[in-house]
């Protein structure tokens, strides 16, 4: 049986029933559309997770299709294999520790009450993608990377143009634009080494952190800086989006979170990133011969890790499509939307504090939220994300006080 | 934070670094449990010198790090 996910020509909003398909029919099998291995189902994508670190490779990029490995020094993170890969999250991991991420939350309370304050001088419509998710993510990550206010827009809009190549791998069209960005951030690397070690953002920290003497050079750290922007910058945008627009396609559950907002945040982000996280997939090549659910791979395939269907496999998740903002995580499998091992997104603290604040301000101070009717949402194109680009919003003013709880 | 020292084992979780991932619990369900978003040492877990495959493979799958074992030849 051929897999029905078109991604590339027939993308569709509502991928559940065509993704239960092929999670039922075929969980491990070649999809010509993708020209790789589809892997579909909750149990053969924890396995392909197990086996990253010896059968599989993601030096071809995670994020396309390519035929040829990343140059060297673009080989970071996700697209890095170990040992190179274990030296580089070292020195990451401090910075984006639970308890590290935990000093920015005021920074993050007040970024979510400043963006509100600037949506209510405006009238009582917005577009929650443009106007509130992109600026939290924004400016977290240019806090977290120390650059200027001024320069933030810029940063948000360089990393939208990377989101929109990976639906057409073959296009050139931002390729230079791309080219002059990694060139700039290089000089802020070098700009921020040289300045010396005092400043506590992450390029100055990554500059100079030092594990058993060793330390990144200069090419390394702007890699590693890009690649989390490309990693971290949209896909946290989306899963605000996501999970808002799951909540308002589900009156009931949104009523049960107005309710007691506290106390059902965690549960919600959790259920929001299941439901419909911002990775729909990533892609991956078999380093050394293995099976995966017993189907075989050689070295040199191509797989297509189809997180979105995982996190609606009835194995792991009762009720899997139905959006459940009370789930008891406790006794849960994880859902992969932030991928587990040794990949684990070193972002996820960062990501859970960002949804955290963001969401719940959104409702606490927005008094009859709701989607605008009849607003279109596009969905971005291509395999590898879910974002609705834009969510048309409205309410009922007054508003409430910043620091409403 | 936690520490398990026991002949000559030593086993720590840095909780500065622990995010929760639950790796550990997976790959040693009698040593490690997680609770409030933080891998915690099992009550009552024991390290013999059985245990050092294990526990490195913990150490190594970790993804942030946060496992730390000697054990007791590397500890005296
Ligand atoms: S594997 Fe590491 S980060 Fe995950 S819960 Fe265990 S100690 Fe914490």
């Amino acid at each position: 049986m051929e897999p029905r996910f078109r991604p590339y020509t027939h993308k569709l909003d509502d991928p559940w029933e065509e993704l239960r398909a092929d999670r039922e029919g075929c969980p491990v099998a070649y999809s010509r559309h993708l020209d790789a291995v589809q892997v579909s189902s909750y149990a053969a994508i924890r396995e392909v997770m197990e086996k990253l670190p010896h059968s599989f490779t993601g030096t071809y990029s995670t994020l396309y299709p390519r035929e040829q490995p990343l140059p060297q020094e673009e080989q970071v993170f996700a697209a890095a294999d170990p040992p190179r890969h274990t030296r580089q999250r070292r020195l990451f991991v401090k910075a984006m520790s639970a308890s590290r991420i935990q000093h920015m939350r005021p920074f993050s309370e007040r970024l979510a009450d400043e963006l509100i304050d600037a949506i209510v001088a405006k009238g009582d419509t917005f577009d929650l993608a443009a106007a509130y998710a992109r600026k939290v993510s924004e400016g977290h990550i240019g806090e977290l990377l120390g650059i200027p206010k001024g320069d933030r827009e810029r940063f948000l809009y360089l990393s939208s143009l990377f989101e929109l190549s990976t639906a057409d791998p073959r296009s050139q069209a931002h390729a230079a634009e791309m080219a002059d960005w990694h060139a700039e951030l290089v000089e802020t690397v070098r700009a921020r080494r040289s300045a010396g070690p005092d400043s506590d953002d992450l390029i100055t920290a990554l500059c100079f952190a030092e594990e058993d003497g060793d330390r990144l050079d200069e090419l390394e750290v702007a890699a590693m800086i890009r690649s989390m922007i490309r990693a971290g910058n949209s896909t946290t945008s989306a899963a605000i989006v996501n999970t808002v627009a799951a909540l308002e396609h589900h009156p009931e559950q949104k009523a049960k979170y107005l309710a007691d907002i506290d106390a059902l945040t965690p549960s919600l982000l959790e259920e929001g990133l299941r439901y419909d996280g911002p990775a729909l997939g990533l892609w991956r090549r078999c380093a050394r011969a293995t099976t995966i659910q017993g189907y075989e791979l050689e070295p040199g395939d191509r797989i297509f890790t189809v997180y979105a269907a995982g996190n609606h496999d009835p194995e792991a998740f009762d009720r899997p499509e139905e959006f459940l903002i009370d789930r008891d995580w406790k006794q849960l499998p994880p859902h992969l939307a932030f991928g587990f091992g040794i990949h684990h997104c070193i972002g996820m603290n960062l990501a859970k504090l960002e949804c955290e604040t963001s969401i719940s301000a959104l409702y606490r101070r927005l008094p009859g939220l709701r989607l605008k009717p009849g607003a279109p949402t596009p969905q971005v194109p291509g395999p590898v994300f879910r974002n609705w680009l834009t969510l048309e919003m409205e309410f009922t003013p007054p508003a409430l006080p910043a620091g409403s709880r | 934070m936690p520490e398990l020292r026991a002949g000559g084992h030593r086993l720590t979780v840095d909780h500065d670094l622990c995010s929760g991932s639950g790796r550990c619990r997976d790959i040693a369900p009698d040593l490690f449990v997680v609770r409030d978003d933080r891998s915690w040492i099992a009550e009552g877990a024991q390290v013999t010198d059985a245990d050092e495959d294990l526990l490195r493979q913990v150490e190594a799958a970790c993804p942030w790090f946060a496992v730390s074992y000697a054990p007791s030849a590397e500890n005296v």
